[in-house]
């Protein structure tokens, strides 16, 4: 027995010291921006699935919307078709990688289109903004009236500002999200290692006490 | 070699079900008390084979050890392994609970067909049980690269392509899995011969 204890020692040290490579197991990730929706997709342990087929599906219907095939870097990049911007679904991505592996990711309808959520806000917003500009015009009158020319170049530059915080934003999170596909394929821990071989020792410690109480009622019978 | 959730059709998941359970029984049954740690160990050293990666050439894949657990563990092969899927399925998301019973019967048929064919072979000593072994490990990896094609046939992937693939990738799996059963063969026949005799005896 002691022997068989230094095989599997042997196997499980074999195991930390295993190299990145490919796993069986497939990741998929995506995000929208900038009129995009950006893929991700990655074995375990964050190798990218290159040339992986991606299929864009209406969630509800299953409709299939948009087709593609991942690059090199396993990203894939789909424009929101404009039907799509102007009445948003909820989007399945459906990855096959091949041999079996097939992963998938839903893009909520709120994701695909910041702006058709922000008309409504908006719409009350610039309203409310140029009653401003007038509730506070009596007060500041003078003062506002040589520094700031009108309320419709204000209107403008909101939409400009929008689009710039948009592009932005866009940048400073996409390392994030580079980062949060990358720690979502990773591997399993030695956490899960661990506690798996725990579970099989007491799976089989379970079916040895059914067998033996069976065979202990046997000669009974 | 795992084959993911969502891929196959009912009807194949529902047989591979069916076929495993009753692999599993019939292993169960034919296992002895004296033999479940051996059983339970070998099932550990699979579910760990899945993280060990062998990175020879353009592709790289991972072991399975299911030659291994056929040459010593006969039919009681099919619950370890069957087992140590489900694990793998639950704790680190390969392959899936719905495609276990299809999994599970990819990888064990081969392992116990492999087992017996090379069984006249392990009493003797030197190379051809060092040989017939390490074909024991090799084919158990070729034939659950066919068998998994084969499922696959049922998909929308052709089985001459996944065939073609799988067992491309899976050459290199197959030589190191039938020298490391190979390896552990011979150990065994020197530290405890009677294992060897044990597995395909009830």
């Amino acid at each position: 027995m002691a022997r068989i204890f230094a095989l599997s020692f042997l196997v499980f040290s074999l195991l930390c010291t295993s190299s990145p490579a490919l796993a069986h197991r497939v990741h998929l990730f995506a995000y929208v921006q900038q009129g995009e929706i950006v893929v991700d997709s990655r074995f375990s342990r964050a190798k990218p699935v290159q040339h992986g087929k991606i299929a864009v599906f209406e969630a509800e219907s299953g409709k299939l919307l948009l087709q593609g095939i991942s690059d090199a870097q396993g990203a894939s990049r789909f424009t929101i078709p404009p039907e799509l911007l102007k009445k948003p679904v909820d989007l399945r991505l459906v990855l096959k990688a091949g041999e079996g592996h097939q992963a998938e990711w839903i893009v909520p309808a709120a994701e695909l289109n910041p702006q058709a959520s922000q008309i409504p806000a908006e719409k009350p917003a610039v309203p409310s903004a140029a009653a401003e500009a007038e509730t506070t015009a009596p007060t500041l009158a003078p003062a506002a009236a040589s520094t700031v020319d009108t309320s419709t170049p204000i209107a403008i530059s909101a939409q400009e500002l929008e689009a710039i915080i948009n592009r932005a934003l866009d940048a400073r999170v996409q390392p994030l999200q580079a980062m949060l596909a990358a720690e979502q394929a990773k591997g399993p821990g030695l956490t899960e290692i661990i506690g798996g071989i725990g579970w099989i020792i007491g799976i089989f410690a379970l079916i040895f006490v059914l067998k033996s109480r069976k065979k202990a009622d046997e000669p009974g019978v | 070699m795992h084959i993911a959730e969502g891929v196959l059709a009912p009807s194949i998941l529902a047989l591979g079900g069916m076929l495993s359970l009753g692999g599993c029984a019939l292993g169960l049954r034919r296992l002895d008390e004296s033999r479940i740690m051996p059983v339970a160990l070998l099932s550990a050293a699979f579910f760990t084979g899945s993280l060990l990666h062998v990175p020879i050439g353009p592709v790289s894949s991972h072991l399975l050890l299911n030659g291994l657990l056929g040459v010593l563990l006969g039919w009681a092969a099919f619950p370890a392994i069957a087992v140590a899927l489900m694990l793998q399925a639950l704790l680190f998301q390969y392959g899936g609970l719905t495609t276990l019973g299809v999994n599970a019967w990819n990888m064990a048929l081969p392992a116990i067909l492999a087992g017996y064919l090379a069984r006249p072979w392990l009493s003797t000593s030197g190379w051809p049980r060092f040989l017939a072994a390490f074909c024991c490990g090799a084919l158990g990896v070729a034939g659950a690269a066919i068998l998994t094609a084969l499922s696959l046939n049922f998909s929308d992937e052709g089985f001459l392509t996944a065939a073609k693939i799988l067992l491309l990738a899976h050459v290199p799996v197959a030589l190191v899995e039938g020298l490391v059963t190979a390896s552990a063969v011979s150990f065994l026949a020197q530290v405890r011969p009677e294992m060897l005799r044990q597995a395909f005896n009830r």
